[in-house]
């Protein structure tokens, strides 16, 4: 798995859970905040996403990542 | 201005009728309206076994499970018409709240709320049951055990019973009143009886009225297996047997996982929109012992029929059908048999009775709309539903529907619920408009 899998999966959740998400915008560059996501919409991305990569890493650890590509290093350093 | 007096002179006559237009069944005894019409024709028990509980001696816990693959089956023929939102409001809620939304849309839609320009401010929810869905605490609470910051954030909204009025508020864009009503197992009653008020009153139009299927975890199932209070364990491989309100093998109630809901509205608001009229709420009362244990009262029971009766403006002789909360329990059975002996007198032997929870088991906090929904589709479809397990009853002065689906005429029906902790509601419902 490397980390243009990890964003793609980010975004097929992102989509999932912001059905009015405009798609050409999601890139790592973004937070998901400006995307309009709220605090239990981002969870529930961050959420989604790891369990497909079957992951278990405690959600206040993501507080601090400022948009998608920090979040997507993240996932990739916890594989 | 009205002031209260020793004697109560609420009545039902007051007020504009409060009428039913939509009726919605989502769980294990059916998903959809027009299947719990076949189910209570047929006498088809939805009673099997619930899954990894067991009685005391190892052997599977009878009940009637909802199939969550039904539910979502279910909820696909309704979300083009919800909010864009509802599909993942449905993916993420617990099986209780997915019921409550299947069972809502399907009454919406018969309602013609979809259609209907209707200000939405002016329609309310309520949601029947308190300590719904303990089953997502109790999952939770295993994420929980294995590192505390895992448990997921949405935990702090789900596990609350007004997550279900925040999930269809958003679904169907409602925007008038919203809560909860508990009641124990006379929470559809009461939530009925609520909503009634409102509509009286005038602080919303329309309400939705939802009995919440109850998502019980192995904590609760094994408290009522301590208390005594849950039948089936001498129907060891006979799960459909197992629930047999007012026969003599009666041993206690089993759980069913069955939602409903009702859209009631004021009559004035249904004629306007040429929905059509189910039935009319007219009257109801609730009324408590005033102890807390588990055991019914006649006398709470008789005052709370009666004062249903004088509410409604209706002689007891007008009541053709009764639809029993009849559990299953010895002494719930015998109790409630007494109390509509001391009600009707005279009339007892033309009365029909049965109780619709020996097809559905025991509904809980849903258990009052499944009954009122199985009461209007009675009257509606001129029939009386068998009532299966009755081979041996308690009593022989009381006219208890039979084996087979009998045709039948009913105008008046009162629906009785009776709740742990002595509470007592009854309801009587008119065939068709006021």
């Amino acid at each position: 798995m490397n980390k243009d899998q990890i964003f793609e999966i980010m975004r097929e959740k992102m989509l999932d859970i912001l059905p009015d998400l405009d798609v050409q915008r999601v890139s790592r560059e973004e937070s998901m905040k400006d995307l309009g996501a709220n605090s239990i919409d981002r969870f529930d991305i961050i959420s989604d996403t790891m369990g497909e990569l079957n992951l278990k890493i405690p959600l206040v650890k993501f507080g601090s990542l400022k948009n998608i590509g920090e979040v997507v290093d993240f996932l990739y350093e916890n594989l | 201005m009205k002031t209260s007096s020793s004697a109560s002179s609420y009545s039902f006559r007051h007020f504009h009728p409060v009428v039913v237009t939509g009726i919605g069944v989502a769980g294990a005894a059916a998903v959809g309206a027009a299947t719990f019409e076949q189910v209570l024709r047929e006498g088809r028990s939805s009673v099997g076994y619930l899954t990894g509980m067991a009685y005391p001696n190892g052997k599977p816990l009878i009940g009637a499970e909802a199939e969550a693959r039904e539910l979502q089956v279910g909820f696909q023929r309704y979300a083009p018409g919800l909010s864009r939102t509802a599909g993942r409001l449905f993916k993420i809620s617990g099986k209780s709240v997915q019921a409550s939304s299947v069972a809502a849309a399907e009454a919406w839609q018969q309602a013609g709320l979809e259609e209907r320009s209707l200000n939405h401010e002016r329609i309310g929810i309520i949601v029947a049951g308190s300590n719904i869905s303990p089953a997502v605490s109790y999952s939770a609470y295993k994420e929980y055990g294995e590192q505390p910051e895992l448990l997921h954030p949405r935990y702090a909204l789900s596990y609350m019973d007004t997550n279900q009025i925040g999930v269809l508020s958003e679904m169907f864009g409602i925007c008038g009143e919203g809560m909860t009503v508990g009641g124990a197992s006379a929470s559809g009653n009461a939530a009925i009886l609520r909503a009634s008020q409102w509509i009286q009153l005038g602080l919303v139009d329309v309400c939705m009225v939802v009995g919440a299927m109850a998502d019980l975890s192995p904590l609760e199932l094994q408290g009522y297996l301590n208390i005594g209070a849950y039948g089936g364990s001498g129907f060891e491989g006979a799960p459909k047997q197992a629930c047999r309100p007012f026969d003599r093998r009666h041993e206690g109630f089993i759980l069913g996982q069955t939602s409903a809901c009702l859209i009631l509205e004021c009559a004035s608001s249904a004629a306007d929109s040429g929905a059509e009229v189910l039935a009319t709420v007219i009257g109801g009362a609730a009324a408590l012992d005033g102890h807390s244990l588990s055991n019914p009262s006649e006398d709470g029971q008789v005052r709370t029929m009666k004062e249903a009766l004088r509410r409604a403006g209706l002689p007891t002789s007008s009541i053709d059908y009764i639809n029993a909360h009849g559990t299953s329990t010895p002494l719930g059975d015998l109790t409630e048999l007494a109390s509509i002996r001391r009600v009707f007198g005279e009339h007892l032997g033309r009365v029909r009775i049965n109780s619709t929870k020996a097809l559905t088991g025991h509904c809980l906090y849903a258990a009052g709309v499944v009954e009122a929904a199985s009461v209007i589709i009675q009257m509606k479809g001129g029939f009386l539903h068998p009532q299966i397990n009755l081979e041996e009853p308690v009593s022989r002065e009381h006219y208890f529907a039979t084996q087979k689906a009998e045709a039948a005429d009913f105008t008046y029906a009162l629906s009785n619920s009776y709740g742990f902790g002595g509470i007592n509601t009854s309801i009587i419902f008119k065939k068709g408009l006021c």
